[in-house]
């Protein structure tokens, strides 16, 4: 047995003795609450939230009483400043969600530039095209 | 002196950051005209570009927008007042004056608060209970009970108030405000061609065939015919 396997056991059947059980062969039955530990079978449904949440993994994820910006059709390469910090590139920022409130959005690639104020509010998707921005060579 | 002067500065950046560019010359708009040493142009904003252009629902909120640029013949300045512009919608319509960015952005935000129930969110449930019992003895007398008994109470709820609708905050009519102002024709002295967006209260249906802009800022009043964007 495994130190690993002993400490599972220990947890596991640590709180068996303060209450009422029996045994059936191999099978323990009994009454009483569970508090020696986490059983295996316990289930947090937020244990893995932000995993789970539209854009998390962009860095801009949803949270309540924010807004969506869909950046439709930029070159794929693009890079995407929002009030002139880099936000990443813009194939993998294809929604991102922001607090409400006026952004400069920048999309930079080679030697080309757009730039556009954008208004985001909440529970709102804002798309943003670049035929909307303005080229700055 | 030196701050009067920044702060003047600071201004003149502030108004020459609003309105939209203007367009070539006026004769780029569906309606233009020249009087007074101005040339005013204009052009109803259909609502699918309406959509697209703001964040703000106007069109859903009941306002037509108008493009609007003033150029001022010669280098001429002008005084430009967004209350300088009326609309008239059809031929007999009413007139209306522009609204200004705060006013849509309060009236927005309320539209899209969540409602509160009417009166309060505590609800009152009556109940009434009649029953036949049998069986059981009276501690008091020892003797065996039956026959009708009755119960009257009252279940009380309390619920929570809806959850807000979007754009409903105040960081969104905060939002919704500075757009409206950003994009707004803007005001104030100018010898410049400027241009941007005015908007106005929404007629009645029947009479969204035709509007008729005028400025009255001019030296005399400049009208335009404007005709309805196609759908």
């Amino acid at each position: 047995m495994t130190l690993r396997t002993a400490l599972f056991s220990v947890v596991l059947w640590t709180p068996l003795a303060a209450h009422p059980h029996f045994h059936l062969g191999g099978i323990v039955a009994g009454a009483g609450y569970w508090h020696g530990g986490y059983s295996p079978w316990y289930y947090d449904p937020f244990l893995f939230y932000p995993v789970y949440a539209p854009g998390y993994h962009t860095g801009f994820g949803y949270r309540p009483n924010m807004g969506a910006v869909k950046i439709e059709g930029p070159d794929k390469d693009a890079w995407v400043y929002l009030d002139g910090a880099l936000a990443g590139r813009a194939d993998k920022l294809k929604q991102i969600w922001l607090d409400p409130g006026a952004y400069e959005l920048e999309l930079r690639s080679g030697d080309r530039r757009a730039k556009q104020k954008i208004y985001v509010l909440s529970g709102k998707t804002l798309k943003v095209t670049p035929e909307l921005m303005e080229a700055r060579p | 002196m030196k701050r009067s002067a920044l702060l003047v500065m600071a201004a003149g950046v502030l108004w020459a950051a609003s309105g939209i560019r203007p367009r070539g010359s006026g004769t780029d708009y569906p309606a233009h005209e020249t009087a007074g040493g101005v040339t005013i142009g204009a052009a109803v904003i259909p609502a699918d570009q309406v959509r697209k252009a703001f964040a703000t629902d106007l069109h859903g909120g009941g306002y037509v927008v108008l493009e609007v640029a003033v150029y001022p013949d010669g280098g001429k300045e002008i005084d430009l007042a967004s209350g300088d512009f009326m609309l008239r919608a059809g031929a007999d319509g009413e007139i209306v004056r522009a609204a200004s960015g705060s006013a849509i952005a309060a009236a927005l935000q309320r539209k899209n608060a969540p409602r509160p129930a009417k009166g309060s969110n505590v609800t009152l449930y009556p109940a009434a209970t009649i029953g036949y019992e049998s069986g059981g003895y009276d501690s008091v007398t020892g003797q065996r009970r039956s026959g009708l008994y009755t119960a009257v109470g009252v279940g009380v709820g309390v619920g929570q108030p809806p959850p807000p609708g979007p754009a409903a905050t105040d960081r969104d009519r905060n939002t919704m405000q500075q757009e409206l102002e950003d994009k707004s024709l803007p005001e104030g002295k100018t010898a410049q061609p400027v241009a941007g967006y005015l908007y106005f209260p929404k007629p009645a249906a029947k009479a969204r065939n035709s509007y008729e802009l005028t400025y009255y800022g001019a030296a005399r009043q400049i009208k335009l015919r404007l005709p309805a964007p196609a759908k």
